[in-house]
């Protein structure tokens, strides 16, 4: 199944998430992520890499556990991320996968 | 070395499809990366006009792919983010600058060369275009991230006529083999109407209100300064990023431009690029 969120970053840019899945709650698993938008990464390449650390996610993940994971590879590649953020990422993703929830 | 120590190539303004003004760009990287073009500043239009898409948007969420081509407009994904921008033939300028990462660099407050991030490295290239407004009377000011926006109305004699705040020029920069490049767009004229028509905005949105909205976020030369013709912007933008600088005025080698025909078939042109996300 798929899920999408969109998010303007307040003082950046748009970031739209969508997530592939597989099985169903409480077990459901992120089988792939896609991210878009108009925002700006350097270098452009490691945006696949952000993609790829997503994938195998439980869908249950809470947004911190994303922000740890993106985070790692953020700085583990000198990735510079602008108009958004690893933050971003995760609280768009969670919003993608649980659109009812506030948290 | 300093800034002011790089001696430009100048390409000036000339006229290409979109496929191969983004691969005049990549060959141009290509070669000032391996040492054999000097560090580049070029001018160009587009004809047929185009849509570019960042390199991350989805091309399919963000452009009307079918009034693109009943208007006879090419679609292409640049190598750099930002977002989907309409290039009229009739209604822009556009502009790249090539240079390597380690002869973009200034002095420290400690005395050292240092590179310039990313941010600095916009700040520089968008004064330029700030100095070449400034030679037409047209005061602006960079707004981070990537815009260039009016900062002092000419005439504010009504609402019609303020035009600060608003957009004129937007830029887009990536850096790939130690080379930067950063290519923008300075605004002679704006559709709004076909800007709209082509991008994917549903059409029950492409209402007065959401146009209105776009034509008090965005203006163009011609709004704040009805008599400049595009060829005294194009002086003035020549004037403007030469300013200060060693340069000569010179040509693609036949190295890129062969480079070029081939990226413009291999990559910009087909589907695999323009539709990968």
């Amino acid at each position: 199944m798929e899920y999408i969120a969109t998010t303007k970053v307040s003082g950046g840019k748009l970031l739209r998430v969508k997530a592939e899945t597989d099985g169903s709650e409480p077990k459901m698993i992120v089988t792939s992520v896609s991210l878009t938008g108009d925002f700006f990464m350097h270098p452009e390449d490691g945006v696949t890499e952000l993609e790829k650390c997503l994938a195998g996610m439980p869908a249950k993940t809470e947004v911190r556990t994303y922000v740890s994971k993106l985070n790692d590879v953020i700085h583990s590649n000198g990735y510079e991320l602008i108009g958004f953020s690893a933050s971003d990422i995760a609280q768009t993703l969670h919003d993608a996968l649980h659109p009812e929830s506030e948290y | 070395m300093a800034l002011s120590d790089i001696n430009w190539r100048i390409i000036e303004l000339e006229t290409h499809d979109a496929f191969t003004n983004m691969a005049l760009d990549e060959a141009c990287c290509e070669s000032v990366a391996s040492g054999l073009s000097k560090p580049t500043i070029r001018f160009y239009r587009w004809k047929p006009s185009a849509v570019s898409i960042g390199y991350f948007q989805s091309l399919h969420d963000e452009i009307a792919v079918d009034e693109c081509a009943t208007a006879g407009v090419d679609i292409i994904r640049r190598r750099t983010g930002g977002g989907a921008v309409y290039h009229d033939y009739e209604g822009e300028i556009t502009y790249s600058v090539i240079v390597p990462e380690k002869m973009f660099t200034r002095v420290n407050a400690g005395g050292a060369e240092e590179t310039l991030g990313i941010t600095e490295s916009y700040y520089e290239i968008c004064g330029w275009i700030i100095k070449s407004l400034a030679r037409l009377g047209i005061e602006s000011d960079f707004k981070p991230i990537n815009d260039v926006v009016i900062s002092a109305d000419v005439d504010a004699s009504s609402a019609d006529r303020v035009f600060v705040g608003k957009k004129i020029s937007g830029n887009a920069q990536t850096r790939r083999g130690g080379v930067i490049l950063q290519h923008g767009t300075i605004l002679f004229t704006v559709d709004v109407k076909k800007m709209f028509s082509l991008l994917k905005v549903g059409k029950e949105k492409i209402a007065d209100k959401l146009i209105a909205t776009v034509e008090e976020r965005v203006t163009s030369v011609s709004h704040v300064k009805p008599e400049v013709t595009r060829e005294a912007l194009y002086k003035a933008l020549f004037e403007g990023f030469t300013d200060g600088k060693t340069f000569e005025v010179g040509t693609w080698s036949k190295e890129e431009s062969a480079r070029a025909e081939t990226l413009a078939n291999e990559r910009y042109k087909t589907k695999d690029w323009n539709e990968m996300r």
